[in-house]
């Protein structure tokens, strides 16, 4: 019978291998890669398939908010061809005239409403939903979402500060190690892609749909565990104050703006042509308006550079007299700040637009369908396993008797 | 015939201490869920620590956040008000009345706003936010902010 402890001897098991002189045996190395899956898979199980079910569901929360809130569906049809800056964020005035404007997003999709996203006088966050074609205000919703349910259960448990981000983030350690130690468990693994599940039993159609969905998800679990591991480097080096920004041409302004007058006659569809004009196949996805004195006016969107968040391909412009201020270019970041600018992309699956995220949401779903057969499996093997033991027993005492 | 409770249970037991812990941070994710949903703020931009003044009949909202060596305090003037206003000046005085640091409020069409930063080692009894008129330099009216620079320090990450 296969040993089924779990508690601390798995690891130290583990250890004494790892310093062995003797090289150890094929089975027994097995042993040991299956009881490191299953340490792994077992121990924080709850709170991995919590974080794997979050994160799937957060992939399209973008597209669950749009199911649930008629007021983001737009017919594509009514899309226009370019994006009206200057009426969105007048539209906004108009209706909210004592909210202070954060920033203006582009309809995700030509089926998405357009969003202006400001604060309040007293501070809270709210959006307004702009029909992109009509400037019709289709509906005002406070900052809470699905969107933010999801992303702010998966990225930090909500647990607003950096410790939420660590704590989850660390899970991708233990993800790596499962994906590692599966590798070893499941002897040939690469013959495994069209092996059809036995449909045996319960426990043999999970072990095998578990297996198959491993080989499947192989390059998934790698990018989910590689990206979040990065984001735990990222968060452990805010905590300590390091940082990988600012890029070189974010760095502020030498000269603050001038003017004291409080309005201005800046026209952002100007500013957005001019930052099209600048770069390559230019795609703006938002608008950024400044915060506080000083601060630009910032245009973030896709460009040239693929795998890169919208922020690493970037213009801004200075707010009061409309003059560029700088420009970022994704195919001119350096190494580190390539890898931290594709981070998200990679992580969230958005760099291929809807389809992709289709896709990321799809092996979101067998890569929580593996937690959870995982263990099924570990406890219908061990009930299986301990109910022959009693038959066993109970065989051996009637033989026994019948003898006697 | 063996129910799926009992088969689950090898697993729950195998789960050992470590289920209690994860059990916890899940009860504390979903618990938050409805105050957060209800509260609705976001951590982006002026919403951290926020307090509000009315100077000279118009509302300014400022928040504090510590830095290193700095503290510095974020205030808006409201955009309605900030429509035909000469930029004031802003500044903090202490119990003396002398102001410790100052900057004019600059405008952009999203009303006025100002920084200001002052050394982390103040002290802050007494201290003021004052708003001074650009045409005439004088005191158009002043806040007691002592409650907000003795808060704690604010920790909450933008995101």
């Amino acid at each position: 019978m296969q040993s089924h402890k779990t508690d601390g001897s798995n690891l130290r098991t583990i250890i004494i291998f790892g310093f062995n002189n003797d090289a150890p045996r094929h089975d027994e190395m097995k042993r040991v890669w299956l009881n490191l899956h299953r340490w792994v898979g077992l121990k924080l199980f709850i709170l991995l398939s919590f974080v794997l079910i979050t994160g799937t569901l957060a992939t399209i929360s973008h597209e669950i908010d749009w199911l649930i809130d008629p007021a983001r569906r737009v017919s594509p049809a009514a899309a226009p061809a370019k994006q009206d800056w200057d009426g969105l964020v007048e539209a906004a005035r108009e209706a909210r005239p004592d909210w202070s404007i954060h920033w203006v997003a582009a309809p995700l999709d030509p089926w998405h409403s357009a969003e202006v996203v400001g604060a309040t006088p007293e501070g809270t966050l709210k959006r307004l939903l702009i029909h992109p074609g009509t400037l019709e205000i289709r509906g005002e919703r406070g900052w809470f979402n699905a969107q933010r349910l999801f992303r702010d259960s998966h990225r930090r448990l909500m647990i607003f500060n950096v410790w939420g981000i660590i704590l989850v983030s660390s899970l991708s350690i233990l993800l790596m190690l499962s994906l590692i130690s599966g590798l070893f468990v499941y002897k040939k693994f690469w013959r495994g892609f069209f092996k059809k599940p036995r449909m045996r039993d319960a426990r043999t159609f999970w072990g095998d749909m578990h297996r198959l969905g491993g080989v499947w998800s192989l390059w998934f679990i790698a990018v989910i565990a590689l990206t979040g591991f990065w984001y735990l480097i990222e968060a452990l080096g805010n905590a300590t104050g390091q940082r990988v920004g600012p890029f070189p041409e974010q760095a502020p302004p030498a000269a603050y703006m001038q003017s004291e007058t409080a309005q201005t006659s800046i026209s952002y569809l100007e500013l957005a042509a001019r930052a099209e004009a600048t770069l390559e196949n230019y795609r703006i996805t938002a608008l950024h308006m400044p915060k506080f004195a000083g601060d630009p006016v910032e245009f973030y969107g896709h460009s040239k550079a693929i795998l890169v968040r919208e922020r690493a391909n970037q213009v801004t412009f200075d707010s009061a007299s409309g003059e560029m201020t700088s420009v970022t270019k994704g195919e001119t970041l350096s190494a580190m700040q390539r890898v931290s600018e594709m981070a998200d992309p990679l992580h969230f699956g958005t760099f291929g637009g809807f389809w992709t995220k289709i896709l990321y949401f799809l092996f979101g779903v067998i890569l929580s369908a593996m937690s959870l057969s995982g263990v099924y499996v570990f406890s219908a093997r061990i009930r299986n396993a301990d109910a022959k033991a009693v038959l066993k027993a109970e065989r051996k005492q009637f033989t026994q008797k019948a003898t006697a | 015939m063996i129910s799926k409770q009992k088969t689950l249970r090898p697993a729950w037991r195998g789960m050992e201490f470590w289920k209690w812990p994860a059990i916890l941070l899940l009860l504390f994710c979903i618990g938050i869920i409805y105050p957060y949903a209800q509260g609705a703020g976001g951590s982006n931009g002026m919403s951290a620590k926020l307090h509000s003044a009315e100077l000279h009949e118009c509302p300014v909202n400022y928040e504090l956040r510590h830095g290193e060596g700095a503290a510095t305090v974020l205030g808006r003037v409201a955009p309605r008000c900030a429509v035909g206003l000469s930029p004031p000046t802003l500044a903090i005085i202490d119990a003396h009345g002398e102001p410790i640091a100052e900057t004019v409020m600059r405008g952009d069409p999203n009303g006025l706003r100002a920084r200001i930063e002052i050394p982390n080692d103040f002290d802050a009894k007494h201290m003021q936010l004052a708003i001074f008129s650009a045409d005439t330099n004088g005191l158009i009216d002043q806040v007691d902010i002592t409650d907000a620079l003795t808060a704690k320090p604010d920790t909450q990450q933008e995101d």
